[in-house]
């Protein structure tokens, strides 16, 4: 993946350089979107087509990069600056970036690229909607060679699959080739990068020399809400990205005239608007700039239909398919808002309305809503110079009447705007919707910065307060609690050789997570060298929905729920997850939880109090998965195996015991220190599972069985308290 | 642009800045066992990687 996206950015920089498209940075934003642009062209082509294999898709990218190459080396070899040039340009741009506030804030990043790394490689995708909407679709596509729809008729909780999902198409590229999960979270950290890019082309732009463009610029990555975000597969830093591309585009050609800017603009408009629907209302702001054009750029009918046909083009897929399913191309967007109330201001009108602002904005400026989430938290940096920043930037443009300006600094009030559309009750999962407003107000600080350049102790303090606060934003990255940045354990595993499935790693998360990563982890372990898929069929009550784990590190499951055709009758694997409070969601249809606990056909792998996973006894039938349950369970459960070495059995008798006590029995089974069949079975479903057998001695712990006279053997002390093992001895009828 | 404007200017990021790091200030320097923590293991990985 990494060397064919090299060689498409290479091509896409050299044929953008052929055509003579402005500078350095204006030729990477160019670059950044027209590749995102061929990865989702190509990735909807072959899906539409059904040949979504990974083979075509690198056929097509190659057959495409190659023929901009030679046409780049053909016609425009002459306009490609010399190499030497380049290089040249390069060096003295570094020398002028590299100073001491640079410095710093280069080492500041490091610390976010190491701990990056560390999260990518020993954590698994862990955010919320991630796991819930945005992953499933993608993992069907690729598992099914086409675009899946996941139309599932459960009503409200169903309709975000239906959303447009341009920005997914990047996680689909990160996932397709390795046919693997574990790459999909750099791709919102690849985007920040980009988004850096972005922010200094426009810094440069407004007229910041590179020294401080690149400092304001390089400031967005340290915003907590971006860090946050940076190591999960949401995707509301692919979108904001994807407008202040647009904005670029659109400032530049307001600016200069120059038709190629507007292009760029169509295609990061297109981009946008097939990523979220209220992007539109973004995408439609930014077409005002093309009323500020100079006169002298003469806009005909030709380069306006280029210009729509590229908006069209890069957004419409989401939009027919809605149109042709549901007869809108905006569904589920009418339902959703009847549904959930989004959009609609919650205050009423009048006096409730403006105390419903105030609370708003209290919890935006005071408590930085969101803080420690993926959800929100600019930072103590944003809210403390980049916004007033911002706000004086405005003014000042206003009195200098620079129109054009002014209009650009005003798109951050949209920004601000549509959080406020929001309801008070959603307000805290809200304000990565407006992670762009983060980047301008940088952008801005950059400009208050260059005020100073004659005071040298007021941009001293400035910049060492930059810097000493992205450092902080940094530290408060290891609070984070959704997504989990502890990495610790997973290095000392990693050191001590005992890495086991990453989602072991999410026992620090919050809400479910941790309760449902132990299913996961045993089920991505157990099936980790599948070269067929498990069937695991998912009952999870509707809150938590998270499918996408079911699949594996390496898409070696699949499920069952969520397949259409080519499922099997039964499921290789059980996983329930249920709440007090809400009902389980079964999809497709309800297997109960009673038909598989006393099914001998399946073997209770582990239970947490809300969790517990089962997987057909036939699976463990090959030696490999046998080799690796007991493997399991000497990882995962060691108390266990301490506790089952310490017991004493009467050969051949079964063993019917809790996943706590049966880990350590399994294992000793397996490694051949046991004679006697064990039967991990669910706590209060020891006699139903033995109701239809003929065992005349069977061992139980904590409940003897009835029909059995129990004779109690030993006592092993836990934790909780003691607890009894029985030799149940059949009554005679 | 007058010096009254930059130095208003000035007093006023320096008076938001400390006024965002009295709101929430403590939260973020509440985080510093648990970098401390994370930091440690992950220097233990890089001096193991480096071997």
């Amino acid at each position: 993946m990494a060397a064919l996206s090299l060689y498409m950015l290479l091509s896409l920089f050299l044929f953008l350089r052929g055509l003579g498209i402005g500078s350095g940075s204006s030729n990477v934003v160019f670059t950044g979107m027209l590749f995102y642009a061929q990865v989702a062209l190509t990735e909807l082509s072959l899906g539409i087509a059904n040949q979504l294999y990974p083979g075509y898709l690198i056929a097509l990218n190659l057959l495409i990069s190659t023929i901009l190459l030679i046409l780049t080396f053909r016609r425009y070899r002459d306009n490609i600056p010399d190499a030497r040039a380049d290089f040249k340009n390069a060096i003295s741009a570094v020398k002028e970036i590299m100073r001491w506030e640079n410095a710093g804030i280069f080492i500041v990043a490091l610390f976010v690229f190491i701990w990056m790394a560390a999260a990518l490689r020993f954590l698994p995708p862990r955010g919320i909607d991630d796991l819930f909407y945005h992953l499933p679709p993608i993992y069907e596509s690729i598992l099914q060679h086409k675009l899946v729809t996941l139309n599932i008729n459960e009503g409200a909780t169903m309709y975000p699959f239906l959303f447009p999902f341009n920005a997914e198409l990047l996680f689909l590229w990160a996932a397709i080739f390795q046919h693997s999960q574990r790459s999909v979270d750099m791709v919102q950290f690849a985007a920040a990068i980009y988004a850096v890019a972005v922010i200094y082309a426009l810094g440069r732009e407004l007229g910041l020399n590179r020294r401080t463009a690149f400092f304001s610029s390089t400031l967005f990555l340290f915003a907590p809400v971006v860090l946050a975000q940076s190591g999960t597969t949401y995707v509301d830093i692919i979108t904001n990205t994807c407008y202040l591309a647009g904005l670029f585009g659109a400032l530049k050609y307001a600016r200069s005239g120059d038709i190629r800017y507007l292009y760029l603009a169509g295609a990061a408009v297109g981009l946008m608007s097939g990523m979220k629907f209220n992007m539109i209302i973004l995408g439609l702001a930014l077409q005002l700039f093309i009323f500020l054009r100079p006169k002298t750029a003469y806009l005909n009918a030709r380069r306006l239909s280029l210009y729509l046909f590229l908006c069209i083009l890069l957004s419409s897929y989401w939009y027919v398919r809605n149109f042709i399913l549901f007869g809108s191309p905006l569904y589920p967007l009418g339902a959703h808002i009847n549904s959930t109330g989004i959009l609609t201001i919650s205050g009423g009108v009048g006096a409730a309305f403006f105390k419903d602002l105030l609370l708003k904005a209290k919890l935006l400026f005071v408590n930085d809503i969101g803080l420690g989430s993926l959800h929100g938290g600019y930072g103590i940096l944003y809210w403390g110079a980049a916004f007033p920043s911002w706000i004086y930037c405005m003014w000042k443009s206003f009195r200098a009447r620079q129109f054009t300006v002014l209009f650009f600094w005003l798109q951050g009030i949209i920004g601000i705007l549509m959080l406020f559309a929001i309801p008070y009750d959603d307000f805290d999962f809200v304000p990565r919707y407006s992670l762009f407003a983060v980047g301008l107000g940088f952008l801005a600080f950059g400009k208050a910065l260059t005020l100073f350049h004659d005071n040298r102790y007021k941009l001293l303090t400035l910049k060492a307060s930059a810097i000493g606060l992205s450092m902080l934003a940094v530290i408060h990255l290891s609070n984070s609690i959704c997504p989990v940045f502890d990495v610790d354990e997973a290095a000392a595993d990693y050191i001590n050789g005992t890495l086991r499935s990453p989602y072991k790693y999410l026992s620090k998360a919050r809400w479910d997570l941790p309760s449902l990563a132990t299913a996961w982890d045993a089920l991505d372990y157990l099936t980790k060298d599948n070269s067929h898929p498990l069937y695991c069929y998912a009952a999870i009550y509707r809150s938590v929905l998270w499918l996408s784990p079911v699949y594996g590190s390496n898409l070696q499951n699949r499920v069952w729920n969520l397949m259409e055709q080519d499922a099997p009758d039964v499921p290789d694997a059980f996983l329930y997850h249920f709440s007090a409070q809400e009902d389980t969601l079964y999809l497709k249809k309800k297997i109960p939880i009673e038909d598989i606990a006393t099914n001998p056909d399946y073997t209770l792998i582990n239970q947490t109090s809300k969790t517990v996973l089962f997987i057909r006894k036939d699976y463990f039938n090959r030696e490999n998965n046998k080799t690796l349950l007991a493997s399991y369970y000497l990882k995962a459960y060691p108390a266990s195996v301490e506790i089952a070495k310490r017991q004493k059995f009467e050969s051949g008798i079964p063993i019917i015991a809790i996943p706590y006590f049966a880990g350590g029995l399994v294992y000793l089974q397996i490694s051949g220190m046991l004679n006697n069949d064990v039967h991990s079975v669910l706590l209060g479903f020891e006699d139903r599972y033995v109701r239809n057998t003929k065992w005349p001695l069977v061992y139980t712990f904590i409940n003897p069985l009835s029909g059995y006279r129990p004779l109690k053997v030993a006592e092993v002390a836990t934790a909780e308290g003691p607890v009894a093992i029985y030799k149940n001895i059949r009554e005679t009828q | 642009m007058g010096e009254k404007e930059k130095l208003l200017l000035f007093i006023v990021i320096i008076l938001s800045l400390g006024l965002q790091l009295y709101f929430n200030g403590m939260t973020y320097v509440n985080a510093l066992d648990n970098f401390v923590r994370i930091w440690k293991e992950i220097l233990r990985l890089l001096v193991f990687l480096a071997h």
